[in-house]
Parts: C-alpha cells; sequence; structure tokens
C-alpha cells in the first residue's frame, strides 16, 4: 500500500481538501446582516459594527472545554447580568442563527459611570469539529446609549437570525 | 280692560327682556357656582387661561340645601375628576448641571416654570397633561434612585366651594339691599359689619378655588440630580465568572474593549 497509486493519491487530495475547507471555515470571520446604519469594521475574525452614533455589535465564537446546555449556558449569563453586573433584563427570548444553531436573547437596561445604556446580549452554543468535537459558545453583543438602543433594537434582533460564518 | 291687557302683555314682555340681558351680563366669576374653570383635559380652557369653561349647572335662588341636591344631580355626571398632580424623581447622571439646563429648557418648552431651586434639586410647575410624558422622559436619563407620584382628587372641595360661594353672593346682595332699606344708624352698623365678613369670607373662598384650578392645571415635580460618585451606595464587586467568555459580556466591556 502505497500513497503513490492513483486511488490514494485521489483519496490524499480529497482529505486535504476537507481539511483545507474546515481550516478555511474555521478562520472565516463572522458575519451578520445589520442595518444599513452599521459600518462592519474589517479587522479579524469577529464581527465588529458600528454606528455614526457609537452603536456597537460584537460578534464572537468562543471554545469553550466545558460542556454544557443552552439552558446551562443561558442562566449562568443571566446570573452575570443581573446579579454581578446590576443590570435589569426587560425581556428575554429564544433565537436561532444563521446556520440553525438555537440561542438565547436577553435585552438588558444598565447605567455606567451616569449613562445610560440598552444591552442586548445573545448566546448561542454547539458542537464542531472534524475528528474531535469542541463546544463552541456564540455570542452577539449590541450596546448603545438608551435611545439609540432602542430605535435599532428591532433590527439587530432581526439579525440575529443572519449571523454566520 | 283691551288696553290695560295690552299694557300687562307688554310689561310682561319688557320684564322678561330685562331678566334675560341681567343673566347674559353675568361675568364668569359672578355666574358661579353655575360655571367651573376647568383644565384643558377635564374639558374646560385651563386654569385662569382662555377658552370656554365647562358649564355644570345654572345656580338659582333656594335654600342651599336644594342649590346643593340640584347642583349634584346635574352636575354629577357631567364632571371629570379634578386631579392635582405631585410627584418627585431623583436621578442619578453623569453631568447634573447639563441634565439639570436640559432640563429647565424641557420645561420651558413644555410652558411650564421653575418654581423652587435647592442645589441640585429643582421643583417645577408643569401643565398637568405633560405629567406622564416629564416622567417618561427623565427615566431615561439615567439611573432612577427614587420615585414618587401622587394624585389627590379634588372635585368634591372645588364644587362644594362653588355652592358655599354662591350661597354667599347672594347673602350679600341681600344684606346690600337690606342696607339701603335700614334707617337706624345701629342697624346700618350691624348690617356693615355682616357685610365685611361675608365679603372676607367670599374673597377667601375665590381665593382657594383659583388655587385649586392652578393646582389641577399645572402639577408640581420635583427632580433631584445626582452625580454619580456621590449616588446612593456603591454596587459591590463583580466577581468574575469561572467561565471566560462570559467575563467578556457586559456594557463596560464592549465599550473599553471593543
Amino acid at each position: 500500500m502505497s500513497f503513490g497509486s492513483s486511488d490514494h493519491r485521489v483519496s490524499f487530495r480529497a482529505l486535504a481538501l476537507l481539511l483545507l475547507c474546515q481550516l478555511l471555515a474555521a478562520c472565516a470571520s463572522l458575519k451578520m446582516d445589520l442595518p444599513a446604519e452599521f459600518l462592519t469594521l474589517k479587522d479579524g475574525p469577529e464581527h465588529r459594527a458600528v454606528t455614526a452614533q457609537d452603536a456597537r455589535v460584537w460578534s464572537r465564537e468562543f471554545a469553550e472545554d466545558n460542556h454544557a446546555t443552552l439552558d446551562f449556558w443561558a442562566a449562568t449569563l443571566r446570573n452575570d447580568l443581573v446579579e454581578q453586573r446590576g443590570y435589569t433584563i426587560v425581556a428575554e427570548g429564544e433565537a436561532t442563527d444563521g446556520e440553525g444553531h438555537a440561542g438565547r436573547w436577553f435585552e438588558c437596561r444598565a447605567t455606567v459611570e451616569g449613562e445610560r445604556y440598552g444591552h442586548l446580549v445573545a448566546v448561542f452554543s454547539f458542537d464542531r469539529g472534524l475528528f474531535k468535537k469542541r463546544h463552541r459558545v456564540r455570542t452577539v453583543q449590541f450596546t448603545a446609549r438608551e435611545e439609540d438602543f432602542v430605535r435599532l433594537l428591532p433590527d439587530v434582533k432581526a439579525a440575529l437570525g443572519t449571523l454566520r460564518r | 280692560m283691551t288696553g290695560s291687557r295690552g299694557w300687562l302683555a307688554l310689561a310682561a314682555l319688557v320684564a322678561l327682556l330685562f331678566g334675560a340681558c341681567q343673566a347674559g351680563a353675568r361675568s364668569f366669576d359672578e355666574a358661579a357656582p353655575g360655571i367651573v374653570a376647568m383644565p384643558a383635559e377635564f374639558g374646560g380652557g385651563g386654569g385662569g387661561g382662555s377658552g370656554a369653561p365647562l358649564q355644570l349647572a345654572e345656580g338659582s335662588a333656594g335654600s342651599p340645601a336644594d342649590a346643593a341636591s340640584r347642583w349634584a344631580e346635574s352636575a354629577a355626571p357631567a364632571v371629570d375628576r379634578m386631579l392635582v398632580y405631585t410627584g418627585s424623581l431623583g436621578l442619578e447622571v453623569a453631568r447634573p448641571d447639563e441634565a439639570a439646563a436640559k432640563f429647565l429648557a424641557l420645561v420651558k418648552e413644555w410652558q411650564g416654570h421653575l418654581a423652587q431651586q435647592q442645589g441640585s434639586t429643582y421643583s417645577v410647575r408643569i401643565p398637568a397633561a405633560r405629567f406622564d410624558e416629564a416622567f417618561g422622559q427623565l427615566k431615561t436619563w439615567g439611573r432612577v434612585l427614587d420615585e414618587q407620584r401622587t394624585a389627590s382628587d379634588v372635585t368634591e372641595e372645588f364644587l362644594d366651594l362653588g355652592i358655599r360661594l354662591d350661597n354667599a353672593r347672594k347673602s350679600r346682595d341681600r344684606l346690600l339691599a337690606l342696607l339701603e332699606k335700614a334707617d337706624k344708624v345701629e342697624d346700618i352698623l350691624k348690617v356693615e359689619e355682616q357685610l365685611r365678613r361675608l365679603t372676607e369670607e367670599i374673597e377667601r373662598m375665590e381665593g382657594r378655588r383659583k388655587f385649586l384650578a392652578d393646582q389641577v392645571a399645572m402639577s408640581t415635580l420635583t427632580v433631584t440630580f445626582a452625580a454619580v460618585a456621590d449616588a446612593g451606595p456603591q454596587r459591590r464587586r463583580r466577581a468574575a465568572s469561572r467561565f471566560d467568555w462570559v467575563n467578556q459580556m457586559g456594557v463596560d466591556h464592549v465599550l473599553r474593549q471593543f
């Protein structure tokens, strides 16, 4: 058995292509179809977008060594927002991202250094990997001064469904 | 006979016309308690403002009990509640001076005015129709530290004052008629003393009624702007999560690390 045969060369190429695709997918930056007011910043695998009024959307994906259900992550996040950070949750719900991963979102109000902010956090969790599946947590944060936040919120919420690599 | 009937009919007609003219010539104040000034939101033209006042009932001669009874029957279905709104709000803001200046500009825009200022506490009078809007707007400016709202119903007192005022004015008219007929100095002095007391009472009731109408038309709102540093107890220090991504959530993180 050698890799020199024609069949084996085809198999090797296919495997290499698959690995390359996985590698590219892993390196591909997150995308999200936000309202036209947002400018997407081109500075890395994370998705960052900003409006002229400095409303910010930040989407990221984390490799999490600890495997847990979405319910657990949502409860953990909720506890951190309310109990640790002192935010007020005014609404919460379920969401699905652009790749079909189930998620949860929390709409909060917070006062930071005297300024009133609105903060939307969405969390999605799933497993991904070619040989060894790794647990992933994908998050979207939308932060803006309250007036801008309220105005942009419906469109940003709708955009959660377009989050993808 | 026919001639005298004609004269009688003519005299009756003249009397009717005269009566109608007299009724029509009465001023707003003289017509009380039949007419009550109500703020615009109650269907009138505002306390002391322009516009047609809301006509409730027309008072007429008779005992106070009768008048009150007629008033209650005729006015009750037509009267909206007269509520005096007062409220206070404590806000934690980044820049109290800027917030106060913005607030006072808004009050001016709403046709209101500053009533009192003590440090960073501002007491303002604003049209009652703007009361809820003011609270709604102010609460978006910072963290609410304290909020209180009160609505006092003064309908009964206002209507009662109207009835008492009407009766007092009728009594004054009767005393004036008596004064004209009085011959003895002693009688004149007694009637004049009664007139003086009654006039004082009428003025007091008129003042109170105007005050109530003003209180209904204009709400009192007291707002305290507190700077972040001196506002309330400090929040406890956040304990870091065991999960690193959780530590990277939050407004602070987005503002500083974005």
